[in-house]
């Protein structure tokens, strides 16, 4: 009778597990990636669709960290932002309309980063008042113009628990305690959380390890 | 008896404090995500006072036996040339080259254009 009911429980709960394994997210398709892996990113000044003014260069100020520890050369952002003044062009806009042709013949990088701001600072609500900041960028490859990743991240105050991960996660800290105690901005310290969850390496999704990181697993 | 199992529970609270280190970083961040900012935000004020800031985490990083993160020493370059100091701005540029040869062609350009 006992025996009975421990195989009935077991045989169940293998059963419940099976099943659990089929709500997993498909896996990304890096086809596109792998066949233009690139070694540099030239990260471009973020579009902003926010009403904050600053998001721009508040973004543009914490994108490279999590590429470069990715394994990747990025651009450094306040040559670049003054190489595209000194050729007219200051608003993020117009500088994504730039043909990726003309950016490798001006750069050589292998890559540019398009990052739009959906959402930046703070929601002044009657109880609670939130700091959101909501990015996507996709990642194009200069020689063929072809898109090979694409992503989009969230941070918020609102959020039940600090999802800081492990390293990055006191890389942010670090720089952003010498950051926020000047400036009293939350919004960049949730702009720089939002841009580490985009663009990190290491979870389906993300982009792959650049050939810097100890992570690289080379295409054959 | 008691001091050796006393012994033995610090030196296992030691190893194990051990295994909860973090992964060590590719490069050295401190403020320098900041001195962007600043300079992205509205030219960045006092270029003399951002450079001796950035001189000073350079120092830093030497300590903390970390590189230096790709773009930082052509930051470094350009807050010498706002400052009017040439050379500096042709020297840490060359840096860039060097430890980044990614970004060879762009430096290259730089320098050709600030070559009078």
């Amino acid at each position: 009778m006992k025996k009975f009911h421990t195989k009935l429980l077991f045989t169940t709960a293998f059963i419940a597990f099976l099943f659990s394994g089929c709500q997993q997210p498909s896996p990304y398709d890096y086809t596109a990636f792998k066949a233009h892996y690139p070694k540099s990113i030239l990260i471009l000044p973020p579009v902003n669709n926010s009403t904050e003014i600053k998001a721009t260069p508040s973004i543009y100020a914490t994108a490279s960290l999590p590429l470069a520890e990715s394994g990747y050369y990025v651009f450094p952002a306040a040559l670049v932002y003054e190489t595209f003044k000194e050729n007219g062009l200051t608003m993020p806009n117009d500088i994504h309309d730039v043909s990726p042709a003309k950016l490798h013949k001006i750069f050589n990088a292998d890559s540019a980063l398009y990052i739009t701001i959906d959402d930046y600072g703070v929601k002044y609500k009657v109880i609670q008042s939130d700091v959101v900041v909501k990015l996507q960028a996709r990642l194009v490859d200069l020689r063929s113009g072809e898109t090979i990743w694409s992503g989009e991240a969230r941070a918020s105050s609102a959020e039940s628990q600090s999802n800081n991960n492990g390293l990055l996660g006191a890389l942010i800290s670090a720089a952003i305690n010498q950051i926020v105690g000047q400036l009293t901005d939350q919004s960049f310290r949730y702009g720089s959380i939002a841009n580490n969850r985009l663009l990190s390496a290491g979870y389906n999704g993300g982009i792959l390890y650049g050939h810097r990181s100890p992570y690289y697993k080379e295409v054959k | 008896m008691k001091k050796v199992k006393v012994l033995l529970s610090l030196m296992t609270l030691f190893v194990l404090s051990g295994c909860v280190n973090e992964p060590k970083p590719m490069y050295y961040w401190s403020s320098y995500q900041g001195e962007m900012y600043s300079y992205l935000k509205d030219g960045g004020g006092d270029a003399e006072k951002s450079i001796a800031e950035m001189e000073k985490l350079a120092e830093e990083s030497k300590a903390k036996n970390l590189p230096l993160a790709p773009g930082f020493n052509a930051h470094l370059g350009l807050l010498n040339l706002k400052a009017g100091h040439d050379e500096k701005f042709r020297f840490y540029l060359e840096e860039e080259k060097r430890l980044f040869p990614e970004s060879s062609s762009y430096i290259s350009f730089l320098l050709k254009k600030h070559n009078k």
